[in-house]
């Protein structure tokens, strides 16, 4: 046994994370948990930094092209107003900073990264110095989009999708910005795939001896399956922004149509058909994670094993392989052939199915557990509640007659926000509330974390239910001043109430930064497992020496033995002790 | 499989290489000779499908691979295949208005 | 104690794919669907042109077809450097590995020549969308040649070190690439150049 394990990785115990090694090393470090904790400290960076620009739109919805207080002369104009075109950067940046520089780095970067090597039982990555590289890069898309700030006429202003030809027509779209915008985005994708192919890599290969597919961590599935979708849409999108790119600055005319097209023959829809090729695709790649965090927390703080592992694993696999055919639904009011348009009626719906039988699985694991209301535990619940919200108002998208209205309607912001605000952050949290303790070393403080959590589930509610609201009454997205319209000025106490419900839901987050910054200096020393979780994680110290494994464990059963007899008074079986005999 | 063992199912490098440069000939020939354009396109088509498979196959190993390996190569095909053939009637009929 | 039956043998990567080559196959999938997209908006919006010119009359189809022979050229002495990395026979690794870089740099070179030939009859990127199709498809190919032959040359500058003993399956992860840029032009040479 000792000799099977000692030969799996025969290079990981030497010179790569010798502790001795200077700033230099630590700095540019490959040890994935050293990475880890990179991607979360620049993802929540930028979380902070596009949540201030959330902050900043809903105060133009709310007071329309009045000032903005404190920061309005510093940002804008002399007399601090925000013109409709800083607007419009505001949204684009706020989407695109969201979805590639914050959610992606702290789900998939972070806690992708610290935590699949040591579920799976290896070393580190399968490619530690690729892993190092996916981290710079995004660093360097990060600057990029920094820079795109400072261009002349500011950074992009053509919304998170791009579209031509109000992207590709540098006479229509501020020059320097737009094209740095398109860089950046690039960086920080080609950053996502290279993490993908180690994700894959690792998962496949390097699983320590008896770890089973069928015995891996929900956790571990979700990345698996996220990374296998970023794997094949990420190159997706990325050729649609080179096209664009190159006809913005080589004078191509791919996405382009009509008078001010160099030459005949472009077509802008083709644009929007690779973008929602990948954007659709996403969305999931985003949401995936929190199912398999969601999966395993949920079975650990019930004390039970998770309800239905095996079709939580096939409904996931089941949504990965439709999520790439049903893209149209974001192009419903783009226009297409009737038939197509079925097709992705019915994929869409589709969808549902094995979404509801995740959902359910959840239930089913909860259903009569010992539950433990830990801050991951109440985060993991927030997270089941807006879901549920944000996947039922999915389905309202889905149907054709019924989206052609709410479209372009802040409904639409409301639903993917539900989804991909509320559920990923709510994710997030319980992901970094979970797993502070084993990256860290240190716990957090149990009552500001569930305080943080009821203040944000009420405010987060607050915010996107109110664009329900205004969505059904027909209030336009991307508008800088809707109530100029007579028929939409009776929402305006609705759009004050959900901007100072969005400056609250900021200031709450204050208390999750001050949770973090004191824990991580001061917090309570963390021992080993301190949530009784049988995965493999919670076998090493908290936080993992720089090998995370003395030795290679030898996994001997599954990721959620809970509520039954394990050695030495436990009520759970971990994943490398074999259960006691019947 | 690894190693040298598996190889002796694979065609030698020189048979290959024979079969490569007689279907580019044979391309090379097609757009020269009239054989209209159905024929030419189905024979370009065809023989470029063929001398992709065989490199993927003998000089890529894929005849020899597990099945993982298969999967892998095939799954991005199949959804660059369904992409195409959805937007034929919106984007590759949009000149006949 | 003894290990349980479902304990795999420890000493092979789980799947029984060498973690290298398995990477590196993850990566062509994210090349094939790179190149798919581009490829794939290409014939679309060809579909959907009013006009296309012929390109038999266009290009000078007889210089791609020849370099069409120097990139598979190119594969045969790369299998032959594969085979003979495995035979642990360092000479002729050198000799074919040298010759590949050699082949891909004959087809840039090639390359340039169409492309001067191009540009010479008033076929540039910002002129139609044949020019943008043209450049844009076999530019990026081009690049992945070149950084094939980057690969390759330093692949070639460290089988001189003794370290090159345990990394031998280098030269076979590189081969891969070097074909799957190999399956690309063979494609592309039909679709781009010939239909």
């Amino acid at each position: 046994m000792s000799g099977a394990s000692s030969r799996l990785s025969p290079e990981a115990p030497a010179a790569p994370h010798a502790p001795a090694a200077g700033l230099w090393r630590r700095v540019f470090s490959t040890d994935h948990k050293v990475i880890g904790k990179q991607y979360l400290f620049t993802g929540i960076f930028f979380l902070f930094f596009a949540g201030l620009l959330a902050l900043l739109i809903r105060w133009q919805l709310a007071y329309p092209f009045e000032p903005v207080p404190l920061v309005g002369r510093l940002l804008f104009r002399r007399d601090g107003f925000m013109g409709g075109e800083h607007y419009t950067q505001l949204f684009t940046l706020h989407g695109s900073l969201m979805v590639f520089f914050a959610v992606t780095p702290i789900l998939i970067g972070a806690i992708g990264n610290f935590v699949i090597p040591l579920q799976v039982g290896a070393r580190d990555m399968a490619f530690p110095r690729l892993n190092m590289i996916s981290y710079w890069t995004i660093f360097a898309g990060g600057l990029v989009m920094a820079a795109s700030f400072l261009a002349p006429g500011g950074t992009a202003s053509a919304g998170w999708t791009n579209y031509p030809p109000l992207a590709s027509d540098p006479g229509m779209t501020l020059g320097l910005g737009q094209t740095l915008w398109i860089l950046g985005i690039v960086l920080a994708g080609t950053s996502t795939l290279l993490g993908a192919i180690n994700y894959l890599a690792t998962i496949l290969n390097l699983r320590a001896p008896g770890m089973t597919l069928a015995r891996l961590p929900l956790t571990a599935w979700s990345f698996f399956f996220t990374s296998v979708l970023n794997l094949f849409w990420i190159p997706v999108v990325a050729a649609a922004l080179i096209l664009v790119l190159l006809d913005r600055v080589a004078g191509t005319s791919f996405f382009l149509a009509g008078a001010r097209a160099p030459f005949e023959g472009g077509q802008p829809l083709l644009y929007q058909h690779l973008f929602w090729g990948f954007g659709h695709p996403e969305v999931y790649i985003l949401i995936l994670p929190v199912w398999g965090i969601l999966g395993d927390l949920l079975s650990v703080f019930s004390r039970k094993p998770a309800f239905g592992y095996r079709t939580s694993v096939v409904a996931m696999g089941a949504i990965v392989a439709v999520s790439g055919i049903v893209w149209g639904h974001h192009m419903f009011t783009s226009g297409m052939s009737p038939l197509l348009g079925k097709a992705f009626v019915f994929l869409t719906l589709a969808v549902s199915v094995p979404t509801a039988v995740l959902f359910l699985n959840w239930l089913g694991t909860l259903w009569r557990g010992a539950i433990r209301l830990a801050p991951p535990m109440a985060y993991a619940l927030g997270v089941v509640f807006v879901f549920a919200v944000g996947g039922l108002t999915g389905v309202f998208n889905a149907l054709r007659a019924f989206d052609v209205y709410i479209h372009d309607t802040y409904f639409v912001v409301a639903h993917f926000h539900y989804t991909l605000a509320a559920s990923v952050f709510f994710g997030s949290f319980a992901a970094i509330a979970y797993w502070f303790p084993k990256m860290f070393g240190r716990e957090m403080d149990r009552r500001l974390a569930l305080a943080h959590f009821v203040l944000s589930f009420l405010l987060i509610n607050a915010v996107f239910f109110a664009m329900f609201r205004m969505g059904l009454a027909g209030m336009p997205r991307r508008t800088a001043d809707p109530f100029a319209y007579d028929y939409l000025k009776p929402l305006r106490p609705w759009s004050v109430f959900a901007g100072w419900s969005t400056a609250a839901l900021g200031a709450v987050q204050l208390l999750f930064a001050w949770n973090f910054v004191r824990s991580l200096l001061a917090g309570r020393r963390a021992p080993a497992n301190p949530w009784g979780a049988a995965t493999l994680e919670w076998s090493v110290p908290s936080p993992p020496p720089p090998h995370d494994f003395e030795r290679i464990p030898i996994v001997r059963g599954g990721p959620h033995e809970y509520g039954r007899p394990g050695g030495g008074g436990l009520d759970f079986v971990p994943q490398h002790e074999a259960a006691a005999a019947p | 499989m690894n190693g040298t063992a598996g190889r002796a199912r694979l065609l030698r490098p020189g048979a290959v290489y024979a079969w490569l440069a007689v279907l580019t000939a044979l391309e090379l020939g097609a757009v020269r000779a009239s054989i209209g354009r159905g024929a030419t396109v189905a024979l370009l088509l065809g023989s470029a499908a063929a001398k992709a498979a065989l490199v993927a196959l003998f000089f890529m190993h894929l005849r020899v691979e597990r099945r993982l390996l298969h999967a892998i190569v095939v799954a991005p095909l199949v959804l660059l295949a369904l992409f195409l053939l959805a937007l034929i009637p919106d984007i590759g009929r949009v000149h006949l208005g | 104690m003894t290990a349980p039956a479902d304990v795999r043998e420890a000493n092979l990567p789980a799947t029984g794919i060498p973690t290298g080559k398995l990477g590196v196959w993850l990566f062509l999938v994210s090349e094939v669907m790179f190149f798919g997209a581009l490829v794939g908006s290409y014939l679309l919006l060809r579909m959907g042109a009013r006009s296309w010119p012929d390109p038999a009359r266009t290009l000078d189809t007889a210089l791609l077809g020849a370099n069409t022979f120097v990139l598979i050229t190119s594969s045969v002495t790369m299998v032959l450097a594969v085979r003979a990395a495995e035979r642990n026979d360092l000479r002729g690794l050198r000799r074919n590995l040298l010759l590949t870089i050699l082949l891909g740099t004959t087809f840039l070179a090639l390359k340039g020549l169409d492309y001067a030939h191009l540009f010479g009859a008033g076929i540039t990127i910002d002129a139609s969308l044949f020019g943008a199709s043209y450049f844009t498809l076999t530019g990026f190919h081009g690049l992945h040649v070149l950084a094939g032959i980057v690969a390759l040359a330093s692949l070639l500058a460290f089988s001189r070190r003794p370290a090159f003993a345990r990394r031998r399956e280098w030269i076979e992860n590189a081969g891969l690439y070097w074909h799957f840029v190999d399956v690309v032009w063979i494609l592309l040479f039909v679709l781009l150049c010939l239909l």
